[in-house]
């Protein structure tokens, strides 16, 4: 996968950040075994977020974060400029969630993962707040894996159009083309639901 | 953004936050440093035994029986699993790894293991959550082992289940035919055929106590907790010492403090299965009379997510009748019409339930639903 140099419009990065990966990518490079910790904590909150954010609080979210984290590890070495490593971080991220989807996808359609294993599992939110998520993300998953990536990185994680296009290894107007057909799509299938249907009139109203 | 749909996702967004606690992170971290972890140093004064050991794996290893030598291929579903695959069990049904010497693997549902280890003359897996079944038949040089946080089994012949919660660091181990040893930080213990032995790692009963202290106090403290401790199976008095005890006894009320904040944190981690497991150790029918509303809708929470009909109902009608004027009162008429129609498969108490709530909540924001759903009620009959 090429590198790029990413850099969030939202958050920029300070010489701080930037000199924790020079440091983070000399461990690599040295086969420290601090590395992984060193990682983490680098960016930890990033791939949690984006995990987090795509997929919502499902129970196999530290399963996921995981796997992120060993394929990051693998490819560590391969990361020579310390700006790139957000951005690459990302498209990992992204990656493997994409194929978590799938894989998903094909054990439903297999009829091996029940419907219930998408559920949302945000039990400190009210009833109300917890099925508005459950909702949400149901409609998600029946949306197809780079439209729903894009839809939650950009709508629900806001990250700038740049952002997303890097993460999802796509052109500007891919991801934008991605993003209008993600949210018809939603529109669509929430209309079928009585409760985000509702919701979303009363938030038409108050526009 | 003024499209209905973004503004969706932003009120997703503020409900959903950035991602899991601090206490799931902290695993997180200790999960990925261990990727990179350096191998621990060895002794220099025994440098001689380096050339000598290699010797005599030499030696085994061309003296080696025949059925040993044979590559040892793992497979699910007749799909041959890589060293290192990440399993787990579906949420409704178990995961089977079958070895070519008839040795089987079983990961109950919702289970997930990693198998870190295939070869010849050993097999290891890493039980990260839930139950593992083995049946492992004798071969000779052959060893098995399950790793569960600090914990090891180690079998060579045998038929065990280990149940592991990392959540509560509770590790259970019961052999039904053969023997195993579990081997943690201060020793190891052999436990046979019939027996069952229950380990807790102290550290994490520490984590969730740590968690726990920023928390508001426990509603009541009084209901007296099942201590984690060895239990012998029916009809056998041996009693294995667990770690618990070896370790620093924690008093009475340190056990009962972290007990009754175990559940809650299980459920606010979002593993409902063992956050009800642990409710129901402290006494259901003592959490109804004592616990705040917004306790028994978690409670009530965990058990429909896990498809306990009765519990989640228990719950939600405990919530009504301690509760009558709080919203969530409402909110819980409309969740048991839900359970009676998806859990119970009960149409007319369905009804029933929904009629409540569009009487007591008209206005709701589940009304619409509650009419749409009993539109549905309505054509079925």
């Amino acid at each position: 996968m090429p590198l790029r140099v990413v850099r969030s419009d939202q958050e920029p990065e300070g010489p701080g950040a930037a000199d924790a990966a020079a440091s983070l990518l000399e461990l690599a490079h040295a086969g420290d075994p601090r590395t992984g910790a060193a990682l983490f904590d680098l960016v930890g909150a990033q791939v949690n977020r984006l995990v987090w954010r795509v997929l919502g609080a499902d129970e196999d979210h530290d399963d996921l974060v995981q796997q992120v984290f060993v394929a990051l590890l693998a490819g560590l070495k391969r990361v020579r400029d310390p700006e790139a490593l957000r951005g690459w971080v990302a498209a990992v991220a992204v990656n493997t969630v994409r194929s978590e989807i799938r894989r998903r996808r094909v054990r439903r359609l297999f009829g091996l993962q029940a419907a219930a294993a998408e559920q949302v599992h945000t039990p400190t939110a009210s009833h109300e707040a917890r099925e508005l998520l459950e909702r949400t993300y149901g409609v998600l998953s029946r949306l197809p894996a780079d439209e729903r990536i894009a839809f939650a990185l950009r709508f629900i994680d806001e990250q700038p159009l740049g952002d997303v296009a890097a993460a999802c290894d796509c052109s500007l107007a891919t991801v934008k083309r991605r993003l209008s057909a993600a949210q018809a799509r939603f529109r669509r299938l929430a209309e079928r639901d009585p409760m985000l249907a509702e919701h979303l009139r009363e938030l038409e109203v108050k526009r | 953004m003024t499209d209905p749909v973004q503004r969706l996702a932003r009120e997703v967004a503020r409900n959903l936050g950035d991602g899991p606690g601090a206490v799931r992170r902290e695993r997180q971290r200790a999960a990925v440093a261990r990727l990179t972890r350096a191998p621990r140093p060895r002794a220099h004064a025994g440098w001689w035994l380096v050339p000598l050991a290699a010797a005599v794996l030499l030696a085994m290893f061309l003296a080696r029986p025949a059925t040993v030598s044979a590559p040892l291929t793992v497979t699910v579903a007749q799909q041959a699993v890589m060293v290192g695959a990440w399993l787990a069990a579906p949420e409704r049904e178990a995961l089977v790894l079958d070895f070519p010497d008839d040795s089987r693997a079983e990961l109950a549902a919702r289970a997930g293991a990693r198998l870190t280890r295939a070869e010849p003359t050993r097999v290891e897996l890493a039980l990260e959550r839930g139950a593992l079944t083995l049946h492992v038949v004798a071969v000779p040089g052959r060893d098995w082992a399950v790793t569960a946080g600090p914990f090891t089994v180690a079998l060579t012949d045998a038929d065990v289940t280990a149940t592991w919660s990392s959540e509560t660091g509770v590790l259970s181990v019961e052999v039904h035919r053969g023997g195993v040893d579990v081997t943690d930080a201060t020793g190891t213990t052999q436990v046979r055929a019939g027996q069952r032995l229950e380990l807790r790692d102290p550290s994490a009963a520490s984590d969730v106590l740590a968690r726990r202290e920023s928390l508001p106090p426990a509603t009541d403290p009084s209901p007296a907790p099942t201590p984690v401790a060895a239990e012998p199976a029916a009809n056998h008095s041996v009693t294995p010492q667990p770690p618990i005890t070896r370790a620093a006894a924690p008093s009475r009320s340190t056990t009962r403090a972290a007990e009754s904040s175990t559940w809650l944190t299980l459920a606010e981690a979002g593993d409902c299965t063992a956050a009800l497991a642990g409710a129901a150790r402290l006494g259901l029918s003592q959490l109804h009379r004592t616990l705040a509303a917004g306790d028994l809708d978690l409670l009530a929470h965990c058990a429909r997510v896990t498809g306990d009909a009765a519990r989640a109902r228990e719950a939600l009608l405990a919530l009504r009748r301690r509760f009558p004027t709080d919203s969530r009162a409402r909110t819980a008429a409309f969740l048991l019409g839900r359970i009676a129609l998806d859990l119970d498969h009960d149409p007319p108490r369905a009804a029933d339930w929904f009629n409540r709530y569009l009487s007591e909540a008209p206005d709701g924001a589940l009304a619409a639903d509650a009419r749409r759903r009993l539109d549905e009620l309505d054509t079925r009959r």
